[in-house]
């Protein structure tokens, strides 16, 4: 009986937990074993659900401490990134003020610029932006406030703009950003 | 650059407005910001078209059907073990 309300509650989640396992891992084959890991785990552990709660944060947040517990280690570097390098939002002389670059792009440059994106950042934007978690759901899978979800999400989207709109000017897409002549 | 305070807060809004979360009065104030601030209506629409793309760039991805198998026979195991 449990379990038929496990499943009830917690398969329909599989593509999130799959999309977000996917940009924490960095690679199909460990995505995939994470979330198997995961549902497993959460089955186990399904007596501690509470009725009624946000089943999707609950498996989120355990296949977050999945992954610190067991993959982290084993994957990716955090990527350095210089604050003072963030484009501050917006800019007058944009080119392309309503961002018509980003269909331009194919999905893969996206997902590549929110996979270099250094963790703490990559967490927040995909739970919140690609996934659509309310942020009090992040700040609890993530153990944060969530004036620090705002902070970070509003970071992340910065530097990935930022990213994206540099390789669309390195491909031509759009013309950089002319500065101001000086007086 | 630092951004004027109102600009600065209609751009913290912009993000409840996304969600449906903004109070009558905080709405109508963001709306007349908007309309009178070329900057902060310029950014809406470039945030907006951005968020799109992240949310189109990882719809396609779904969880893979052997997983899925693989997790449903978990499931089946379980039930039966206990």
């Amino acid at each position: 009986m449990a379990t038929a309300v496990f499943e009830q509650e917690a398969l329909p989640h599989l593509d999130t937990l799959y999309r977000v396992a996917l940009r924490l891992t960095g690679d199909r084959a460990s995505a995939e074993d994470l979330v198997q890991e995961t549902m497993l785990r959460a089955l186990r552990a399904w007596s501690s659900f509470r009725p009624g709660s946000n089943a999707r944060a609950w498996l989120v947040t355990i296949l977050r401490n999945q992954f610190i517990n067991g993959w982290r280690s084993r994957k990716r570097a955090p990527t350095g990134i210089d604050m003072d390098a963030i484009p501050e939002p917006p800019d007058l002389g944009d080119p392309d003020p309503e961002g018509r670059f980003f269909d331009e792009l194919v999905d893969d440059e996206v997902l590549e610029a929110v996979d270099a994106l250094p963790p703490e950042f990559r967490e927040v934007l995909v739970l919140s932006d690609m996934e659509g978690l309310p942020y009090a759901d992040i700040a609890t899978t993530l153990g944060i406030p969530v004036g620090t979800v705002k902070s970070r999400l509003f970071r992340a989207r910065r530097i990935l703009q930022g990213r994206l709109r540099t390789y669309a000017e390195s491909t031509g897409l759009i013309k950089p950003i002319e500065s101001p002549p000086e007086s | 650059m630092m951004l004027p305070p109102d600009c600065e807060a209609a751009i913290d809004q912009l993000d409840a407005l996304r969600r449906g979360e903004l109070a009558d009065t905080a709405l109508r104030s963001l709306y007349e910001h908007l309309e009178a601030c070329r900057r902060c209506a310029a950014f809406k629409v470039h945030e907006e078209a951005f968020l799109e793309r992240l949310i189109q760039a990882t719809r396609s991805c779904t969880c893979p059907d052997e997983v899925r198998a693989t997790i449903y026979q978990m499931i089946a195991k379980e039930s039966r073990d206990n």
